[in-house]
């Protein structure tokens, strides 16, 4: 299945590189629009599905995207609590993504394209569930209280399911969705192309 | 008509192999998701304490290059600087990842044994690379610690294991098969 990857591996990982290379440059231009565009489709998604409090909002704070909301305090007072529930250091994957579809050497420019806007789009959804689940880890967090907050009510199992989704995003996330999403899309891509152009297909996928 | 220019055979290798990647890139999800859960249900029994076997490493390599260095649980401190290597920048997620992409690989058990061993030793090593590099960053360039641990690093892991990954499935593999 990798065959013609691993034949051409040394171009491969020097492309990876100079692409990474490329992005690691452009990032503090890019990175305020993205973590602006996750804030804006997050919140409009969230209010739709009713997933976020009326009162509460995203907002951008140097490249990180916060969720300010209501809370209650153990002493009864009600106040506004700002938590960062997506940071930079966890959108950054996406640079992984696009170099790795840029080094692809079984697409052509056509194809990079295709799969450079699907990969963006489905890890943007990514991006958008660790975000939510953040917001609602922090929400629920038991050790709130020793903050002299009063945590939102939560099942021993929703507590339970946040606490191991949390770790899930923070610990493997980051290395793990980049790749399943390049796999994802450059084989899809490959055989999309395949199928439209009715040609013989590619030796390889990857 | 021969072989190749049957478009009907085109297609169903074409579909075969889509197949062959969808159950490959299933597999690999799965067995990355089964491997979280064990290490994450045994992270007081296994991974803290691998943690700190890192740590004590560190130091015994520091210490042999004439720094001296203390190490407590899992923070390493020199006379210039103090790193705490926290449960996921141990590498023992990342060589999760590395052996469930083995796993999930049309391979031999013999052949994915010896895949999941060079990856072990191989991101270990890369580890203690990471972890020794970032000490050196943090005592002499400290304005670059965090770019140096968030951005790089993380992305040099990822880059290794998965060269590593695509040597092992497309070179090592595929030779023992011919």
């Amino acid at each position: 299945m990798f065959r013609a990857l691993a034949a051409r591996l040394l171009p491969f990982v020097l492309r990876f590189s100079l692409t990474f290379l490329l992005l690691f440059a452009l990032w503090p231009v890019v990175s305020p629009y993205y973590a602006r565009a996750m804030a804006v489709t997050g919140q409009a998604l969230l209010k739709t599905l009713a997933l976020m409090p009326p009162e509460g909002h995203l907002e951008v704070r140097e490249n990180r995207v916060w969720v300010f909301r209501p809370v209650r305090r153990s002493d009864g007072t009600q106040a506004t609590a700002g938590v960062n529930v997506l940071d930079e250091g966890t959108y950054f994957n996406l640079v992984i993504l696009l170099a790795l579809v840029a080094a692809t050497p079984t697409l052509d420019w056509k194809g990079k394209g295709t799969a450079s806007g699907l990969g963006l789009a489905i890890l943007g959804l990514l991006h958008l569930s660790d975000l939510y689940v953040k917001l609602r880890w922090t929400a629920i967090f038991p050790d709130l209280r020793s903050s002299g907050v009063i945590p939102e009510a939560a099942s021993p199992l929703v507590l339970k399911t946040y606490e191991w989704l949390y770790a899930f995003y923070s610990v493997i996330g980051f290395g793990l969705f980049p790749i399943l999403v390049w796999i994802g899309v450059v084989s899809l891509t490959a055989h999309l192309r395949t199928l439209s152009t009715g040609g013989s297909p590619s030796r390889d996928l990857l | 008509m021969s072989r190749q220019a049957d478009p009907e055979s085109k297609n169903s290798h074409s579909a075969g192999k889509g197949r062959e990647v969808a159950r490959g890139w299933l597999l690999f999800a799965l067995y990355t998701v089964g491997a979280f859960v064990l290490l994450y249900g045994l992270t007081q029994q296994v991974v803290t304490p691998f943690t700190r076997g890192i740590a004590l490493l560190t130091k015994g390599v520091l210490t042999l290059s004439g720094i001296p260095t203390q190490v407590a649980g899992t923070v390493v401190t020199t006379p210039l600087f103090s790193v705490a290597i926290q449960n996921n920048c141990n590498a023992i997620y990342e060589t999760a990842l590395f052996i469930a992409a083995v796993l999930s690989y049309p391979a031999t058990w013999r052949e994915r044994a010896w895949g999941a061993l060079l990856g072990f030793v191989a991101l270990y090593l890369l580890n203690l690379i990471r972890v020794l590099s970032l000490i050196y960053v943090g005592s002499h360039f400290r304005q670059y610690f965090d770019v140096s641990h968030v951005y790089i690093w993380q992305s040099l892991f990822i880059i290794f294991a998965l060269s590593l990954w695509i040597f092992w499935a497309g070179k090592l593999v595929q030779s023992a098969r011919s």
